[in-house]
Order: structure tokens, then sequence, then C-alpha cells
């Protein structure tokens, strides 16, 4: 089987980026929960969390 | 978020998760024998609502006596159940008073559990001396001093540990004590990351 070609730096690019995201991301969903009634968040957290 | 700041720590109420309920159980237990602890794990995000997941909640005990430790092992047992001891002498000779953790679930179950240690370095001290209660629905938890356990979090460096970092300073940070902070950035040399990831 072919394998196909790796660039490790593009590798490491892509998941530099994604991580970038998820902290920006964390930036978006802490401004939310603190404008959120605890029983909102709270309720969401708890169905992901079961 | 509603948080209430009191001078012992946090008040809060939330619908309570599965993680939730576990800490709470086994916080019990502590509190009703007057053991020492600090919760300084990933728990702690958790806690104040970060959507995330966890097998193992990281608790410091005080230094015990093995009679002392007899009596939290048996009250313990009643509920939960060592997963890595056979008993109580090797679990307070072979891995506490070595600094290595025990682990307890509920009866019958392996995750989520509780991993348990001695204090093993000043910091550790540190943090039970210092440690913060959070009122939760009622039920009193006691947790690391975010002053330090953002910067821990850094300090550990992993993609997840520098998330739960953010994600608490972010939450927090018109709250906390920031001179204290900076000066465990000092002290854990994390300056750079918390001014690259947090700021």
């Amino acid at each position: 089987m072919k394998l196909p070609k790796i660039d490790l730096k593009e590798l490491k690019k892509l998941k530099e980026d994604n991580f970038k995201e998820r902290l920006d991301f964390i930036d978006q969903y802490t401004e939310w929960l603190k404008k959120s009634p605890n029983k909102k968040w709270s309720s969401q957290q708890s169905n992901l969390i079961q | 978020m509603e948080l209430k700041f009191t001078k012992e720590g946090i008040e809060f109420e939330k619908q309570l998760n599965n993680l939730d309920n576990f800490v709470i159980d086994f916080s019990k237990v502590l509190n009703k024998l007057n053991v020492k602890y600090v919760v300084v794990s990933g728990y702690v995000s958790i806690l104040f609502g970060r959507n995330r997941s966890s097998e193992d909640i990281d608790i410091i005990i005080e230094k015990l006596t093995l009679p002392k430790f007899g009596m939290l092992w048996n009250e313990l047992n009643k509920e939960f159940e060592c997963i890595n001891a056979e008993n109580k002498d090797s679990a307070y000779k072979d891995y506490l008073l070595t600094h290595h953790a025990i682990r307890f679930s509920r009866k019958g179950e392996f995750i989520p559990n509780m991993e348990i240690k001695f204090p093993k370095i000043d910091l550790d001290d540190w943090t039970i001396a210092n440690r913060k209660e959070v009122s939760l629905n009622k039920h009193q938890i006691f947790i690391s001093p975010l002053e330090l356990q953002i910067p821990f979090k850094l300090f550990l460096g992993s993609e997840k540990d520098i998330e739960d970092a953010k994600y608490l300073y972010k939450l927090f940070k018109d709250n906390l004590n920031l001179p204290l902070l900076i000066d465990f950035n000092r002290k854990l040399k994390i300056e750079q990351s918390f001014n690259k990831y947090l700021r």
C-alpha cells in the first residue's frame, strides 16, 4: 500500500492551530458562562458528564 | 454564573453531575473525621463548569497516624473500596508513607476514583494550609488556592492542563490575588507560558 506523503512540519502547525482554536473557544465559553445562570450551564454540563 | 465569594472561599449551587456527587460523598467522610485535605486536580475546573470529564480526582490529605488512617479506612469502606492496595496496613505503609497514591472508587466500580496521597513536598503542605472552602449546594469541599492551581497547571504543561489553567484564569481573574499568582508564576518559571496562553 502506498502511504500518503507526511509533512511533520505541516502536522505540527496543524496541531498548534487546533490548540489555539480550543484556547480561543475557552475565551468564548467563559464569557458565555459568566452571563449564564448556574441552572442553565450546569444542566448542560450534567448532561455531558453523566 | 452566580458565585458568592466569602472570607472562607466560594459558595454556589448547580445541577450536580456524576463526578460532583462522587466528590461530595467522598468529602463527607473526610469532613466527618476532620481530615484536612485538598482537591488539586482537573476536577477543580470541572467543579466550576468546564465541560470535560476525568477518571480520577487527585486529593492530598494531611499526613495521618496509622490509627487515624485506620479510622478513615474503615469509614471509607462503608461506601467505597480501595482498588489498588490489599489492606489498611499495606495502603498506609507500602503506598502512602512511600508517597504512592491509593485509589478509592465506589464499591464494584473502577472509575471515577479518588487518588489520595500524603504531602510530599513543601508545596503540598502549603496547599493544605491555604486550602479554600467551596460550598457546593451546601456541601463542603476544599480545593487548592486558584493562585497556585492555575500556575501549577501551566507548569504541568500538557494541552489539557493549559486549557484548564486558561479556563480558571478567565473565569476568576477579577477575584484572584494576582500578586500571589504572579509570585507562583515566577517560582515555577512559567511566566512565558502565562503570557503566551492566558493573557
